[in-house]
């Protein structure tokens, strides 16, 4: 791995990261400071719930017990919004990686160092991969802040049980976005399939959820094998996240590879 | 030792359209080679090939014996490259890029940066995003020259520059050549390769026209010359004169246009003897020198037409 190229896509990617990070933890404080209300007013909101198909409350990440925290941030932060807005993160900066330097004609340029294309690109891999583990730090600690705050404080290892999930999650998105960024001279072609992908797989997940007999839809889901909440509520990891994780890892690779192999045209 | 620039057979398709076919040539250590073509004619395909940007469809290229392709990383530790209309990092300062470019190198390659740098004029604090295209190219060079490579690969280099900018980066490149560098540079300007190359390579839709001391090149090729009388003179008093053909002619008998290859000095003489009004005298394009390989049937495609009446 080159190391001036892994300063570089830090320093590329560092207000980025400070502005997701911030966002995050806005979004979630906010969330946690709502969770009081519904605490109080539990009974009438349960009430409420029960009257929607389980169904359709489990196809949006919704548990019938939202008595928890846990159960309350997973349906209005983690399971989904939170999953939307790092592959969004991911898809950015994945598809930047070799299509955008392709696209803006820098790639010359980039490529006349003597260093290997692995070694560049990898350089920028693992930036991505640092600026993915800030993001879940920062969600982690907003969840932890959020928790003593309301009095509901999370165990470390829950946390960090949620923090695995979260980050296995993100590699896989950001690892076929790298592959697409790998194989695509345009960056906007590349982020394009990427987030059709990525609503491919959420569509699938909820459709799967509510039409029984295309449950089977729920298997071919990167979103089937994220459970945050499980993680937060009982510290347990799904055996999806090694799923997410080989997939992420598969597809960087197959995107280094197809990298090396490439032809850079001006 | 290893050739600087050995390419034997080097062929590339794009899928079924022609990038260069057949191109065989070697650069001498310590030479200024020109590699010389119109637009399109494949000149910045070999350059890329030559930087392992892009595979070969069939043969292939060699800096200092290393393979371009299967030894791209080693192969860049040896050359500076100046890519032609050259893109940035336009956040970046130009310090900072030279900075991030010079971290892979060793050796004192900011402290050279900076001597370019006030020697061409460029300021290095700004943003590149601020520069205008001539100290975009100003950049470039330095960037190029700044590593001390053995090998300079240079793609349309003076393009963006202003005259006298020119003269300047004309003699960098003498003095890079004193130090025994060697420069592989592309242009389609046959003027400024004449000023600097001691050979030149001229490339046509891409395959390789020929290989010429620049001393021949400047036998062969042509410069046109527009003379006005103030009397009509007949276009015949030039038939006679060795490297001298009357291109054009208008009706009245005072425009006239030569082309003129070799030595002025017999024309002069004549010319000196007829009432001339005005003359300009061109540079010598790459139109002529294709002139020479292919005769005036084949160029006719690609050469303006004069704007005056062809002389029968």
């Amino acid at each position: 791995m080159s190391l001036p190229m892994l300063r570089k896509a830090v320093n590329d990617l560092r207000w980025t990261v400070v502005w997701y990070a911030v966002g995050l933890a806005v979004y979630g404080l906010l969330i946690c400071a709502v969770y009081p209300t519904f605490r109080n007013s539990q009974q009438a909101f349960q009430s409420l719930l029960q009257t929607y198909p389980k169904a359709f409350l489990q196809a949006f990440g919704v548990s019938a017990d939202m008595g928890s925290l846990p159960a309350f941030l997973g349906a209005e932060y983690l399971n989904v919004i939170w999953a939307l807005i790092i592959a969004v993160f991911a898809i950015m900066a994945g598809t930047g990686t070799v299509a955008q330097e392709v696209e803006r004609g820098t790639a010359d340029l980039w490529l006349s160092v003597p260093a290997s294309r692995w070694s560049l690109l990898s350089g920028k891999l693992v930036a991505i991969l640092s600026g993915t583990v800030v993001l879940v730090l920062a969600t982690v600690a907003t969840v932890a802040v959020g928790g003593l705050a309301v009095g509901e404080p999370q165990p470390v290892s829950r946390l960090l049980a949620a923090g695995v999930e979260m980050l296995a999650f993100a590699v896989a998105v950001g690892g076929y976005a790298v592959l697409l960024s790998a194989l695509s001279d345009e960056r906007g072609k590349a982020a394009g399939i990427a987030a059709g992908l990525t609503l491919a797989f959420y569509l699938a997940w909820i459709i799967g959820g509510l039409v029984s007999r295309l449950g089977w839809l729920r298997y071919l889901s990167i979103f089937s094998a994220y459970k945050p909440q499980a993680a937060l509520t009982s510290g347990s990891i799904a055996p999806g996240v090694g799923l997410l994780l080989v997939l992420g890892i598969l597809c960087a690779a197959a995107g280094v590879l197809a990298f090396q192999r490439r032809d850079i045209l001006g | 030792m290893d050739a600087p620039v050995r390419v034997e057979s080097l062929t590339r398709y794009y899928g079924q359209r022609r990038g260069v076919v057949d191109l065989t040539f070697t650069v001498e250590p310590g030479e200024i080679f020109g590699f010389l073509g119109p637009n399109g004619a494949g000149k910045t395909t070999t350059i890329r090939q030559l930087m392992g940007l892009i595979k070969p469809s069939r043969g292939s290229a060699h800096i200092f014996g290393l393979d371009c392709w299967l030894d791209a990383p080693r192969v860049k530790a040896s050359v500076g490259y100046l890519p032609g209309d050259i893109r940035y990092y336009e956040r970046m300062t130009g310090a900072a890029l030279l900075a991030f470019l010079a971290s892979f190198r060793e050796g004192q390659v900011l402290g050279r940066a900076r001597e370019l740098a006030a020697r061409l004029d460029l300021d290095l604090s700004q943003q590149v995003r601020h520069l205008s295209k001539g100290n975009r190219q100003k950049l470039a060079i330095v960037q190029s020259l700044m590593y001390g490579a053995p090998l300079l690969i240079m793609d349309e280099p003076s393009a963006g520059l202003d005259p006298i900018r020119q003269v300047e980066f004309l003699e960098l490149l003498r003095e890079e050549q004193q130090r025994g560098v060697t420069v592989f540079l592309s242009s389609h300007l046959l003027t400024e390769v004449e000023r600097i190359a001691s050979r030149v390579g001229i490339i046509r839709d891409g395959e390789l026209v020929a290989i010429e001391d620049v001393a021949r090149l400047r036998a062969l090729r042509e410069r046109l010359m527009d003379v006005t009388f103030r009397e009509p003179v007949a276009p015949e008093r030039f038939a006679g004169l060795e490297g001298v053909r009357v291109v054009a002619a208008n009706t009245d008998g005072k425009q006239l246009q030569l082309g003129v290859r070799g030595p002025l000095g017999p024309l002069l003489a004549v010319l000196a003897a007829l009432p001339v009004e005005d003359l300009t005298y061109g540079p010598a394009d790459l139109e002529s020198v294709f002139l020479h390989y292919y005769g005036v049937a084949e160029l006719e495609t690609v050469a303006p037409v004069p704007p005056m009446e062809v002389a029968r």
